[in-house]
């Protein structure tokens, strides 16, 4: 069932590479799976080797359709049309630019669809459109994850403006996807460009790109010759998107079979199709009494200064430590979509004990080069944005969110207050209330004011038993209400920053102890804590319907400042702040440039 | 037989394989990389062909290159030495393709041979005793499992670790759980992955291989062992045949089953298998290597068969001219591996010029060398400058010798240097001297270990 197109070139025993014009040894280059296996070029493939390389056996079937009328406009250039096509039909053995079947991929049941790019250059008409909306159609009928691989020109010009209006009938296919919880993953493929850029391949919840991969709405030469404006060498190309955060994961060819198989093992398993969702009941929990303290009087009594620098303890485990440890997989996926990719925020799909979550954390380091690489942990708006992303993410697919919180704040910088640092936090407040799906947040290290708290609008709050949460650092209150710095120590006894003062203040739920020495002296152990901790919640949460959910985080976050017993302690806190922090610390905000204590 | 032979290889090896073929009368092509150009075997060579630059991707790597020398020059069998293509199942098939003949093993038969999982099963089920454990991935329960069932002491090792990295031994079953997360948690925080595979664990472990001869009639013979224990992280430094201190009757237990393994793998040419011998002499197979190794000289010091000679017979199809019955190994050889490293410095090359270098001679030492005064080790290839070889009748003698002919071994340069007195260190030490040794001995030595304390 699957067939190949037998090529010229690929019966030659030597071919040269258009990377690095080395001459390649065709079967090697093809065990290879056509990257060359010297500069690591990724050839093109066709339509049937990409299934083939990609699905199960390499088998697949087919989905057909019935054809649509050819040449609507009855379009000639220097040729008719219709003898173009007839020429590409003879040349790939395909009826149009796309081939869609359905397979499994590492078991996984999908719907695929890979562009064929020598047929008219994967250029996206009539044909193209109706065989893909049928395949997210068929997708969203069965509830299978939609994989499409692209390759393309762009529009088919040949088809006039009704090959336009493809576009936004694929991307109605995916709406609809979108709304009924169906997966859908982009493979980008070089090059991929204008109209199916601008559609259904950059609609996916998960872009990935092979390496070198170009994807664009005007190609170079049209920006080079209509604006007349030299472009770097790796303009539109995977790598460059990936930084600027449109895209989620390069991945070498070699690794794309197994990527795509982790990514389809996320969405949890239905029971029926159109069912309310909501994750499975969590095995093999540990008693979570044991993993967890929820008594402060439990908790020692220590100086809250102390605390402090050891929740700044560089050997603490960071948020990619207990990724790779606490969990049993972890796929990362980047980029806000709009402006950006924050290296102070992580986040993606991971595996805890069979259930799939998502995971995002602040990301600090342990090395002064980790630190400044990752803004020392100090996520920028589009960290927040990447993070919210994600969160409809799992909101979309029912899967749990995870958060580990550890940033002294918000990244006080200029560009990210032109980039709308505010407003970011503020969404994802908003948001995080309105999630259908569990969310537990756990701080392990430093809780920074509003920069933590953007991912901790939680069901559940945790907290390691040396790290922190506040409103503002230590240090950046003394030098406000003490007009000195040296007072941190005296701050933060006063701010009660300590999980033993949020424990009684109900700010957090429970508290997981650390190992001697803190979570660095032992990150394995704090580590296997955190997984039962994170199982417990996660299974306290499982029986818990989307609207509960969304009900009782409000609730949670509703109770905070209102009449309750917990008034008095309250009130002690607030009024040794009083006044001075909210008329103040505008003024100072204003007035420092260094901004070492960021806020808010 | 051949008409020419062309030699896609460099240094050394190019030169022994140019005499070879020269005392059969059989013409050659060097081909050589620009750093080369003015190297011993090119002067040796009936004619030379300049491939690339001095990077071995672009030269010696570079097979479109070396099949487009042959088919200028007419060659029509290729000897591609060891390391480079020589074990390069792609490039024996478009040898073949090109209808010259690749003096070696059968692509096929090295593609098998390669894969480290196919060539265990392959060895598994011709009879080759395996190291208990697997290659594949385990968590924790059935690593548990496979624990007790193949006994303790067991290690665990990293799937993405080497060099002594991300691998514990572990020796008793209470300790099992902790150590193998344990391992698994520094796997993921060191490489990224936290896969992990368990094996047998051997106290005092030898590295012993078998030299094989096969032909395309099915025939095949070994022409005995050597020994390479004194190797660091898998960098042979002294080999010798026979190996000390073997129980009797091992060696021709041993060489039955690798001839055995051998026919079942369809091998042709000559080839090496090699073992892991445990203190109580029991063996496990590990892996074949389809060519000529560096450290043949020693079999063939003892034996009196060239092996690249019958390399190059078999290759054109004659029947083997050597029964079993015929290779009665004789006396002791060792060979030495100079090379332009630093064992301070965890052994890192020094390239440079080579002012001073006077090999040693008198009786039964053999050098093989490119090497001579004024010779530029390039820092592009690897680093081997010379094999010493020394016989003698028996192993103390043959030790003797060696560290003679060591010592009589002019090398230096202004940055150069060699492995040459590390070497002698080796041969002094009581251990080496009693056979007494393991692989771990380099690591002793360097760690400091007290000298000569037998364990």
């Amino acid at each position: 069932m699957t067939q190949t197109v037998q090529l010229a070139a690929a019966s030659a025993p030597w071919v040269l590479c258009d990377g690095c014009r080395q001459p390649l040894y065709a079967k090697r280059l093809a065990r290879n799976l056509h990257v060359c296996p010297e500069c690591d070029r990724h050839h093109r493939l066709t339509a049937a080797e990409r299934l083939a390389q990609l699905c199960d056996g390499g088998r697949y079937q087919s989905l057909t359709g019935r054809p649509v009328r050819p040449d609507p406009l009855g379009f000639t250039d220097s040729v008719p049309y219709r003898s173009r096509l007839e020429r590409a039909r003879a040349l790939t053995g395909l009826d149009d630019a796309v081939l869609c079947a359905r397979a499994t991929i590492g078991g996984h049941p999908v719907i695929l669809a890979a562009m064929e790019f020598a047929f008219l250059g994967g250029s996206l008409g009539c044909e193209v459109g109706e065989r893909l909306t049928g395949a997210m159609e068929t997708a969203l009928a069965e509830r299978t994850p939609l994989v499409i691989v692209t390759a393309s020109g762009g529009a088919r010009m040949q088809e006039g403006v009704l090959s336009l209006m493809q576009m936004a009938k694929t991307s109605a296919g995916l709406a609809r996807l979108d709304e009924a919880g169906v997966l859908t993953v982009t493979v980008v493929t070089d090059p991929t460009y204008g109209g199916v850029a601008a559609s259904f391949a950059t609609l996916t919840d998960v872009v990935i790109a092979e390496p070198g991969a170009r994807l664009g709405f005007a190609g170079r030469r049209v920006i080079e010759q209509t604006i007349r404006q030299s472009l770097p060498a790796e303009f539109q190309t995977a790598e460059f998107l990936l930084e600027n955060g449109f895209i989620d994961v390069v991945v070498h060819r070699s690794r794309l079979a197994s990527q795509l198989a982790r990514l389809l093992a996320a969405p949890p398993r239905r029971s029926a199709p159109g069912r309310p969702r909501r994750p499975g009941p969590v095995s093999g929990v540990a008693d979570p009494a044991a993993a967890l303290v929820r008594d402060p009087g439990l908790l020692p009594e220590q100086p809250a200064w102390e605390q402090v620098r050891q929740a700044r303890d560089l050997r603490r485990p960071t948020t990619l430590d207990y990724l790779r440890l606490a969990f049993d997989d972890f796929v990362e996926l980047h980029g806000d979509r709009v402006s950006g990719e924050c290296p102070a925020v992580v986040g993606g799909l991971a595996w805890l004990a069979g259930q799939s979550v998502v995971v995002i954390g602040q990301q600090k380091g342990h090395t002064p080069i980790e630190l400044h690489e990752r803004n020392f942990g100090m996520p920028t708006p589009p960290g927040y944005r990447k993070a919210a992303r994600l969160m409809r993410l799992a909101d979309k697919l029912g899967l749990p969110v995870i958060t580990l919180i550890d940033t002294p704040g918000a990244y006080p910088g200029a560009e990210a207050e032109r980039q709308g640092q505010a407003m970011a936090i503020a969404e994802n407040l908003k948001l995080m209330s309105g999630l259908r799906v569990p969310v537990v947040a756990t701080v392990i290290g430093e809780g920074g004011s509003g920069g933590a708290l953007a991912l901790a609008v939680a069901n559940r709050v945790l907290m390691f038993s040396q790290a922190v949460y506040s409103v503002i650092s230590p240090e950046g209150c003394a030098s406000i209400v003490w007009k000195d710095p040296a007072a941190a120590p005296r701050a933060a006894e006063a701010l009660k920053v300590t999980a033993r003062d949020l424990l009684r203040l109900g700010v957090v739920d429970g508290v997981i102890p650390e190992p001697a020495g803190g979570t660095g002296a032992d990150p394995l152990i704090a580590a296997l804590r955190l997984r039962t901790a994170l199982l417990a919640m996660l299974h306290e949460l499982s029986g818990t319907r989307g609207a509960q959910l969304v009900d009782s985080r409000r609730a949670r976050f509703r109770q905070y400042g209102a009449p309750t017993p917990l008034e008095a302690e309250l009130d002690g806190l607030a009024g040794e702040l009083d006044g001075e922090l909210t008329g103040e610390l505008a003024a100072d905000v204003t007035d420092r440039g260094d901004g070492c204590s960021p806020r808010f | 037989m051949f008409t020419k032979i062309l030699i896609a290889n460099r240094g050394e090896i190019a030169l022994r394989v140019a005499r070879t073929a020269r005392e059969m009368g059989i013409p050659t092509v060097a081909v050589h990389s620009e750093a080369d150009r003015d190297s011993a075997v090119v002067r040796l060579a009936d004619e030379h062909v300049q491939i690339g630059p001095g990077q071995p991707s672009r030269s010696y790597l570079n097979a479109a290159a070396i099949v487009q020398a042959a088919e200028q020059t007419g060659a029509d069998a290729i000897h591609p030495g060891y390391g480079f293509l020589s074990e390069s199942a792609d490039f024996a098939d478009a040898c073949e393709a090109a209808g010259i003949t690749f003096i070696g093993a059968p692509a096929d038969v090295m593609a098998r041979l390669g894969d480290k999982t196919a060539a265990r099963a392959l060895m598994s089920s011709a009879g080759l005793p395996l190291l208990p454990g697997g290659l594949d991935a385990l968590d924790p329960e059935s690593a548990a499992a496979l624990a007790d069932e193949i006994g303790y002491p067991v290690i665990v090792k990293a799937a993405a670790g080497g060099g002594g990295r991300g691998m514990q031994v572990i020796r008793d079953r209470s300790r099992f759980d902790e150590d193998f997360r344990r391992v698994q948690g520094t796997a993921q925080l060191l490489f990224g992955d936290g896969r992990v595979y368990l094996e047998k664990y051997l106290e005092h472990a030898r590295h012993v291989e078998i030299q094989v001869l096969c032909d395309t009639h099915a025939n095949a013979i070994h022409l005995g062992e050597r020994d390479c224990s004194v190797q660091r992280r898998h960098q042979k430094l002294i080999e010798e045949t026979p190996a000390p201190a073997l129980p009797p009757g091992l060696v021709e237990r041993m060489g039955r089953s690798t001839v055995e393994g051998a026919i079942a793998a369809g091998y042709v040419g000559a080839g090496t298998f090699e073992f892991l011998l445990d203190a109580a002499g029991r063996y496990y197979f590990m892996e074949v290597n389809c060519r000529i190794q560096v450290e043949h000289p020693v079999t063939e010091m003892v034996t009196g068969v060239d092996l690249v000679r019958q390399q190059i017979l078999v290759a054109a199809g004659q029947r083997l001219g050597l029964r079993q019955q015929d290779v009665v190994p004789r006396g002791a050889a060792i060979e030495c591996r100079i090379n332009a490293e630093n064992p301070e410095h965890a052994f890192a090359p020094t390239p440079g010029v080579v002012a001073d270098f006077q090999v040693p001679g008198g009786p039964f030492v053999r050098v093989d060398t490119h090497v001579h005064p004024g010779y530029v080790v390039p820092p592009n290839y690897d680093s081997l400058l010379a094999k010493l070889v020394v016989w003698a009748p028996e192993r103390g003698e043959a030790v003797e010798r060696m560290r003679r002919a060591l010592q009589e071994f002019q090398i230096s340069g202004p940055r150069l240097r060699t492995t040459r007195d590390f070497l002698l260190s080796v041969l002094a030490d009581r251990r080496f001297l009693k056979a007494e040794h393991s692989t771990s001995l380099v690591d002793d030595l360097l760690a400091g270990a007290p000298r000569g304390l037998a364990r």
